[in-house]
């Protein structure tokens, strides 16, 4: 029972803190591209220069014009793939 | 003749070996003996690594654009099952993009790569009909199949696989007679036309004189000690080196103990148990062997140099260049009677059964023993080396080329859109929505749109984030509003950003429309780049280009320019000056930086700053960096201004003309020299003397103190004034109501307030530093020392001219409108910048009959 009743409080406890992160992340950001650029410097020598994350191509929208058009193309296949295995 | 050549085998884990070598030297033979014949590389961007040293290797050969990048999802090596799929698109990819180059013929430098990397290569997998050469080694694998075939599940279904692709060639370039004759024996008719092109060795093989120092220095650095006879090698057992061993433990003992067997060339750490255990079971002591491992082209000169005899035992080669570069350097070379060896040392006399030891011992105990023996090898070596050469191999092919080409004239029918064909036959096959993206991400690389305009990339990442209105965002403001409102019409302007969260930038659309008022021409969408595109890094923000390196570098080996604007460069020249960390930052963006294509400074002294700056750190840029210098413009009113007054203008404005007006305009910062031009007119009020001093500029870092001191100034908008958010049209007004410019500035970029000044006939009274001196010139009075009392001497003596109308005047200043300065660097940046591969498209151009 303490199990059952256990669980669903833990996972809401961890979408909070994960809720509560990117809330913090995303206020963090605004925070720190209002700050002066000298105090910005202090900031980031702290922490190295190091590479931004690739960016993710989770939808076409993360894509280049150009490649956004090749990808309707492809993706006419896609959907005709789809639908077949459907 | 268009030539579109195959790279890989110079890009592959074959790179660093014979294969590498032999295709970078005959690509560099062929540009340099193109006789009218246009050459094209292509370079497979999964090896992103070796683009630029390729890039650099053909400088001055081939321009920039006819080095041509293409790229598919990877990774796509052959050992791996699970990448066949993969594999098959990028051959697609790959055959699609040689054949949209409108070749008249294809060269693939060497077919059998890919099974442990990310090589890709085939022929007419899908494209049928581009007439296409290759060059041929050897088919050693095929000798001996249970050793090289079996030990890896798909390495034997791989290499038949591109046996059948190599059939397909309609010519096989082999690299020697023995070549030619292997690959008859064992394909027969199955291939098409074969021919030796022999090969050469790099021009840097030649004997050298090498000092007792230089020598001792090499020796003892690779732990040789005394006379040795060398070899190179792998301990694949067609290397034969077991044999050599057994031959050179069976030399007379007194030559032996003098002497070191040097074996050189790449050895894996596990694969030195099992040259240890050959040379325990050839009976020869630690001692006797030294195995040196890969060794710079530098080292390998020398100890060809170096050595007393050159031995290659080789039961099975394509041609055996350790031999030749040993000859070409004037070394005694003795070799093996087996494949294509006898074809290199030519010389009956300096061979010996490679099946035989105690042949091999009897004819190295002769070399060694016999002085005449080998002064006769040694003249053997430098007469017979000449006679292979690069140049000569490169005619051969491309005489062989011409001829195939010949007959084979119009080999396709006009008609197909060959990109068009490619994305179809991709999008037939089965593919998951992930790849999908990553495929269209990669083809819009390779195959940019028809309509692609050549585009001005500039990069606004601080200035579309935030407008803190400083200096640098004046100028990248100025300078974009002028090349939006005049640019050609060739060329597409396009703001563009990146964030520091992910990587790729973005159009600044949005924000060009709100500074332009033009309408919106999209959204802020990834960009889209091709070859002969320009970026620029117009707006300095320090962690931006340090943060997107990879994609810098992804835009670059597609063929952008990449540039970037330097506004100064005191950070790391006067740290002092600016926050702590302000210097490592800064130093981080310098080095960026200078991994591209070149910088533009805004003055001369800024540019020979930033030159001086990677000489002492000693940071190695490309050869062909490019630093030049471009000045900025006076008129504020083209700089986007800023507009409005206070309610209480006017009555500044008769204070102004009260008495002589002094102007200092900037940021409070600790090296604008705020501090000691305050203290001085502090001695000249006290002294009586009757003069104003206004400030413009906003409370910036590090002088707090100062601060409060302006602030609570008894003459504080008495005589002495400052405005922290005077906007640029009140700044116009003011520097008409002033009597002289101060420019107390230590250490400066430009100094636009100079120019903007002189504009309005405005003198100035200068600090005595370089950049002003630049700037200003004759038309400026100038000041030295750091006392305030030096200041007010300075100021003193200036009002006693001024009043005599003797004071140097600015009116003669040469200045430049920001129309002026934008064409300017535009001008620099086009020369910079790369042709654009589509100028060179030909009309008419044969076009491929595609496989269906």
């Amino acid at each position: 029972m303490l199990i059952r009743r256990s669980r669903p409080n833990l996972m809401a406890s961890f979408m909070r803190f994960l809720l509560a992160r990117s809330v913090l992340a995303s206020w963090g950001r605004q925070v720190f591209w209002q700050l002066p650029e000298p105090l910005r410097y202090m900031l980031r020598s702290c922490v190295s220069s190091r590479p931004s994350p690739p960016r993710r191509l989770a939808s076409p929208s993360d894509l280049s014009p150009r490649a956004r058009e090749i990808y309707a193309r492809l993706h006419v296949s896609l959907e005709g793939t789809k639908k077949e295995e459907v | 003749m268009r030539i579109v050549i195959d790279m890989q085998g110079a890009q592959s884990g074959s790179r660093t070996r014979g294969i590498g070598r032999y295709s970078l030297s005959l690509a560099q033979a062929i540009a340099r003996n193109h006789e009218g014949h246009e050459v094209v590389l292509a370079l497979n961007g999964l090896f992103a690594e070796t683009i630029e040293p390729l890039r650099q290797a053909f400088s001055g050969l081939l321009p920039q654009e006819n080095i041509q990048v293409w790229e598919a999802p990877g990774p796509v090596r052959a050992s791996d099952s699970y990448n066949q799929r993969r594999r098959r698109r990028a051959e697609v990819v790959r055959e699609a993009f040689l054949a949209s180059l409108s070749p008249d013929i294809v060269h693939i430098t060497s077919l059998f790569e890919g099974f442990g990397d990310d090589a890709v290569t085939s022929i007419r997998t899908f494209s049928k009909a581009v007439p296409t050469s290759l060059t041929l080694f050897d088919l050693i694998p095929l000798h001996d199949p249970d050793r090289f075939l079996a030990p890896h599940p798909f390495m034997k279904s791989w290499y038949l696989e591109k046996l059948e692709q190599l059939k397909q060639a309609d010519l096989l370039l082999a690299i020697s007679d023995y070549s030619v004759r292997d690959a008859k024996k064992r394909l027969g008719a199955k291939i098409q036309r074969i021919v030796n092109i022999s090969t050469a060795c790099s021009e840097i093989f030649v004997p050298k004189q090498l000092s007792e120092v230089e020598r001792h220095g090499l020796l003892s650095r690779l732990g040789i000690s005394g006379p040795f006879v060398m070899t190179s090698g792998t301990i694949e057992p067609h290397k034969n080196l077991e044999r050599l061993f057994k031959a050179f433990a069976c030399l007379p003992a007194k030559l032996r103990s003098e002497r070191r067997l040097v074996l050189i060339g790449k050895t894996e750490p596990s694969q030195r148990p099992i040259l240890q255990a050959m040379r325990r079971r050839a009976g020869l002591s630690v001692k006797d062997l030294v195995v040196t491992g890969h060794v710079s082209d530098d080292d390998l000169v020398a100890l060809y140099n170096s050595c007393e005899l050159m031995v290659f035992p080789s039961l099975d080669e394509g041609f055996g260049l350790p031999a030749l570069e040993a000859m070409a350097c004037g070394a005694p070379t003795i070799g093996s009677r087996a494949a294509s060896i006898p074809e290199v040392i030519g010389c009956d006399d300096a061979m010996f059964d490679p099946l035989d030891a105690d042949d091999m011992t009897r004819v190295m105990t002769r070399a060694i023993m016999d002085e005449n023996y080998r002064a006769e090898l040694k003249a053997l070596a430098l007469e017979r080396a000449p006679e292979f050469s690069w140049d000569k191999t490169a005619r051969c092919a491309l005489g062989e080329m011409e001829a195939l080409i010949r007959e084979r004239s119009n080999y396709g029918t006009e008609g197909y859109d060959i990109v068009s064909s490619c994305i179809e036959h991709l999008a037939g096959g089965e593919l998951e929505q992930g790849e999908a993206l990553q495929l269209a991400q990669s083809l819009a690389r390779t195959f940019p749109a028809r309509d692609h305009k050549r585009q001005l990339l500039i990069d606004v990442s601080e200035l579309c984030r935030r407008d803190a209105r400083t200096g640098c965002q004046r100028v990248t403001r100025s300078i974009l509003l002028q090349w939006l409102k005049n640019s050609p019409g060739d060329i597409q302007i396009e703001p563009v950003y990146a964030t520091l969260h992910e990587q790729g930038y973005r159009y600044a659309r949005r924000f060009a429309t709100g500074l332009s008022g033009r309408p919106s021409a999209g959204a802020d969408d990834p960009i889209d780049y091709a070859s002969g595109d320009i970026f620029f890094g117009l707006d300095y923000h320090a962690d931006t280009a340090p943060t997107q390196m990879s994609s810098l570098m992804d835009m670059r080996l597609h063929g952008v320019s990449v540039h970037f604007l330097v506004y100064d460069i005191l950070p790391v020249t006067k740290p002092s000056y600016f926050p702590l960390g302000t210097d490592s930052a800064f130093s981080r963006w310098l080095e960026a930086v200078g991994h591209f294509d070149g910088i533009i400074g805004i003055s001369k002294t800024t540019t020979e700053a930033v030159q001086a700056w990677y000489a002492d750190s000693e940071f190695s840029l490309s050869p062909d960096y490019r630093f030049s210098w471009v000045h900025l413009g006076a008129d504020i009113e083209n700089s986007a201004p800023t507009f409005g007054l206070p309610s209480d203008a006017d009555e500044l404005f008769f204070q102004l003309r009260q008495r002589p007006t002094f102007l200092m305009v900037g940021t409070i910062e600790p090296r604008k020299g705020y501090a000691q031009a305050l203290a001085a007119f502090d001695v000249l009020w006290t002294e009586k003397t009757d003069c104003n001093l206004i400030i413009v500029g906003k409370e910036g870092w590090g002088t707090k103190k100062l601060v409060a001191k302006l602030r609570l100034h008894p003459e504080h908008n008495n005589r002495f004034f400052w405005l922290e958010g005077a906007s640029d049209e009140y700044l116009n007004k003011i520097y008409a109501s002033a009597s002289c410019l101060l420019a107390a500035s230590e250490a400066e970029g430009f100094g636009l307030p100079l120019i903007e000044a002189a504009r309005q006939k405005v003198p100035i009274l200068a600090r005595d530093i370089s950049v002003f001196r630049e700037v200003a010139g004759v038309h400026a009075g100038y000041f030295s020392g750091s006392k305030p009392i030096d200041l007010a001497e300075s100021i003193k003596k200036w009002l006693a001219l001024y009043r005599e109308n003797r004071h140097p005047k600015s009116d003669g200043l040469p200045w430049t409108t920001w129309e002026q300065s934008a064409k300017q660097m535009w001008a620099e940046l086009l020369s910079r910048g790369r042709t654009s591969w589509r100028s060179h498209e030909r009309s008419g151009a044969n076009k491929v009959v595609l496989h269906r």
